[in-house]
């Protein structure tokens, strides 16, 4: 049904062309899930595009040929190529919250691709509409037919996307990183719905990822892509089972698995470095100037204490309080009650994105002296060596200090802002979901370098995530929180084997790893 | 409806506060109506017989209660100066401002948005750079100036009209357009340029977000996508600017009435200031707030037309 061969992507949008995508070939036939997988960069999500016809033509030079049922879509007109967008081939994104018109009824948005591929009448369009957001699993969806995208969650918004997607009854879905952005209950629950409208309606889907162990779970096929080439392709099993080439195998084994056991650790007689007894925070919303303030509670009585050189992982979904317990650890939040212990300056912090968590207008170099300067007591030598010799520990090149962060990959960001954390030398380090937004390679190499931090300066690090494999790999302990409240605490090792609490067992199977006791 | 209900409160204190607030100035700013109106033949026992008779020697809450229950009543006083009515000196003023001012903001908006929509079509283009250039120097001349400029080209040199040659509405109304099409033009200038960089900004801003992409991915052409998908985004801060666009002009229309000579509220607002002709002063500035609050009032209704987002801060 769609045949791919030897596709070239070339920008030309700067002086020098410059190619991301080389030979690419892909086949799929009528009802076939493929993957594509690769790191950022890989060129994975413009092969996307481009079968969707969504690369502008004016900076792109294509070479290849893209067919789809016979009909060669880089040649064709424009007014063809329309004709299939939206009809035959649709597509959903990874931003599920800036993907949808913020002005635009759901509705609408959903009706608008039988507006423009069909001559169904109103009626005809509001019945076909609900059926494809009923048809994504929307709760009430004569209700949120007539919702704006604000008023949904980031989960339901990427079902409207579904919904807008399905709902000419396409015969390709190109999905790309479509869960990259959700949790993982939610994760879990839109591979679901995929495989269901593949099942159903035989409706192919291409699947864009990252995320190795959705690929597996969801695809029958795989693509490996790296650096715009694709490395390997073939059948899931064969491809995880018996990887050929070197990236297929270090891109598997980057993968945080639960496979070794880890002797336990004892930290008893080690000094406490953090203490946090029956913290509770609660924020405040009210309805206008007099309207009645409404409480929400947010962190339910948290306690727990960090020792010297202990990691301690932290799991649980969005909204479950991890984040507001960070800041109230760090200081930024001091609306809390309860008791938290800790010496004052010892904590600090890493946050998840850094993208946007160092200062676009100073260099690497500035903004690692900053604590240093804010505490005072330096010279302008002493705090450049420090600072350099920070850059060295994370292991970059110190050279990096004359530049922007706008000049340094995610990885390269994420190293400078652990140095950062560690400038004014912490005993405590919150590192809030800090590899989330990387690519597994990378997380692997932020953890190895988290790990030996730990070791070389005696940290403690509170871990936060929500992603049990690399919380497995990285921490001595683990506490599963829900809804404000911590719902089950100990070793991984206990809690992946022997969980006690549903909820914890709910997150180990939306992981893929609830059968793991059977490997002890 | 309890939203508009609360609404209309505030617009009313806020009215009064203002109302207030000018009645005080005037008492506090030298300068005596007594005195003003005697001009040569004031002696010190007649200016104080005169201040007796207008009332001016009572307290100042009396009088400004006095004049509140009065103008609440309708009654807006009578001109210190002409002897007459306030409403009937201000009836037929009233008409040609605000003749001039939505004459003005309908050219901006006619011109602007077709404008804006044409630059951002073609962004990087030969158009674009012309309009921005000419947009950046339009923008700095002030609509006085622009004045003068538009009574040289189009009065004196292709006699156009006649520069000075007020038609009143009551002898022609096609002169009387005629006639304010200019200096509405002169107003509108300098807001067209404005309002074109904000659109084209808008527009070529919200192209990039991620929501195009996905109205591209379901058929949509260029033009299916421009107006379908982004207009509406982009013209967000469009209204905003608008809003004040149109309070910034019937304040303006002042001096462009001295300008172009026309006998709008502008110039009898200059007259009765200087003057001291309180009762005039109160009813422009009280009407002039009033028709302020009422767009800003109006322009709240439009922008949460167009954003559903803002839609929900106001109910909850």
């Amino acid at each position: 049904m769609l045949e791919v061969r030897d596709l070239n992507i070339e920008f030309h949008d700067h002086s020098k062309p410059e190619t991301v995508v080389y030979d690419f070939d892909l086949v799929m036939e009528e009802g076939d899930i493929v993957g594509i997988v690769g790191e950022s960069g890989s060129g994975k999500t413009m092969s996307a595009l481009a079968i969707c016809g969504l690369l502008s033509r004016r900076d792109m030079k294509k070479r290849g040929q893209i067919l789809f049922q016979g009909k060669e879509l880089l040649t064709c007109s424009r007014q063809e190529m329309r004709e299939l967008q939206g009809d035959d081939i649709a597509i959903i994104f990874q931003e599920p919250m800036t993907s949808l018109n913020p002005v635009m009824k759901i509705g609408w948005q959903v009706e608008e691709a039988l507006k423009l591929h069909t001559n169904m009448t109103k009626e005809k369009r509001y019945e076909r509409a609900i059926w494809a957001l009923r048809e994504a699993e929307l709760p009430f969806p004569e209700k949120v037919y007539d919702q704006y995208p604000h008023e949904l969650s980031g989960g339901m918004r990427q079902r409207v996307m579904i919904a807008a997607a399905i709902v000419c009854r396409p015969k390709i879905l190109v999905a790309d990183e479509p869960t990259t952005a959700l949790d993982v209950t939610i994760q879990a629950e839109i591979i679901e719905l995929l495989q269901k409208l593949n099942r159903e309606y035989k409706t192919g889907i291409l699947f864009i990822s990252h995320d190795l162990s959705l690929v597996r779970k969801l695809c029958k096929r795989v693509v490996v892509m790296q650096n715009g080439y694709i490395v390997e392709q073939g059948n899931t099993e064969q491809i995880f089972g018996n990887p050929q080439k070197e990236y297929t195998k270090h891109l598997i084994a980057a993968i945080p698995g639960c496979d070794q056991v880890k002797e336990e650790k004892d930290f008893f007689h080690e000094e406490v470095v953090l203490s946090v007894k029956d913290i509770c925070v609660s924020y405040y919303s009210s309805k206008g100037i007099l309207g009645k303030k409404q409480e929400q509670e947010v962190l339910k009585g948290v306690d727990f204490t960090l020792h010297k050189g202990e990691v301690l992982g932290m799991v649980g979904e969005s909204g479950c309080g991890k984040s507001t317990l960070a800041k109230v650890i760090v200081g930024l939040n001091k609306a809390y009650s309860g008791k938290l212990e800790c010496e004052a300056g010892s904590v600090q912090m890493v946050f998840q994105d850094p993208y946007s968590s160092l200062n676009p207008r100073k260099t690497i170099g500035w903004i690692l002296e900053e604590p240093l300067k804010v505490k005072g007591g330096y010279t302008k030598e002493q705090r450049r060596q420090k600072a350099l010799s920070m850059l060295t520990k994370v292991g970059l090149d110190p050279e990096i200090a004359n530049r922007y962060p706008g000049q340094l990959s995610g990885g390269q960001r994420q190293r400078v802002a652990i140095g950062l954390a560690l400038m004014s030398e912490p005993k405590v380090l919150v590192a809030d979901e800090p590899v989330s937004a990387l690519d597994v390679t990378i997380q692997a190499q932020i953890l190895d370098l988290l790990q030996r931090l730990k070791e070389e300066m005696g940290l403690a690090i509170l871990f936060i995530s929500h992603d049990l494999r690399v919380v497995y790999e990285l921490c001595d302990h683990v506490i599963i929180m829900e809804k404000g409240k911590i719902v089950e605490r100990g070793t991984p090792q206990k809690i992946y084997t022997s969980h006690e609490h549903p909820y914890t067992g709910e997150l180990l199977k939306v992981a893929g790893i609830e059968k793991i006791a059977e490997k002890f | 409806m309890k939203y508009v209900g609360k609404k209309i409160l505030t617009m009313c204190l806020t009215l009064l506060l203002v109302s207030f607030l000018v009645f005080l100035c005037f008492t506090v700013i030298p300068g005596d109506p007594a005195l003003a109106k005697l001009g040569t033949e004031a002696t010190p026992e007649r200016v104080e017989a005169l201040r007796k008779e207008m009332g001016l020697d009572r307290p100042f809450m009396v009088r400004y209660g006095d004049w509140l229950i009065s103008f609440i009543q309708g009654d807006m006083g009578k001109s210190y100066s002409y002897s007459l009515p306030v409403k009937q000196m201000l009836a037929d003023k009233v008409p040609i401002t605000v003749t001039m001012s939505v004459m003005s903001i309908l050219i901006i908006i006619f011109v602007s948005i077709p404008l804006g929509l044409y630059v951002a079509k073609r962004e990087g283009g030969v158009a674009d750079r012309v309009i921005y250039a000419v947009n950046q120097v339009i923008m700095a001349v002030p609509p006085f100036f622009a004045g003068i400029l538009i009574t040289l080209l189009f009065g004196i040199v292709l006699k156009l009209f006649m520069p000075g040659g007020y038609v009143s509405y009551t002898q022609s109304i096609t002169g009387f357009l005629g006639y304010m099409i200019f200096p509405s033009i002169a107003i509108a200038l300098p807001k067209i340029s404005m309002t074109v960089k904000l659109l084209r900004s808008g527009l070529v801003g919200e192209k990039k977000k991620d929501y195009v992409r996905t109205a591209y991915s379901r058929g949509n052409n260029t033009k299916g996508v421009l107006y379908k998908h982004i207009l509406k985004n982009a013209m967000l801060p469009v209204v905003t600017f608008l809003g004040m666009t149109f309070t910034d002009i019937i304040a303006g229309s002042i001096i462009v009435e001295q300008v172009f000579s026309i006998p709008g509220i502008g110039r009898i607002l200059m007259t009765s200031i200087s003057n001291r002709d309180y009762p005039v002063v109160m009813a422009v500035i009280v009407s002039l707030a009033a028709t302020v609050i009422v767009i800003n009032g109006l322009v709240d209704l439009i922008y949460q037309w167009i954003d559903p987002r803002i839609r929900l801060e106001e109910q909850s």
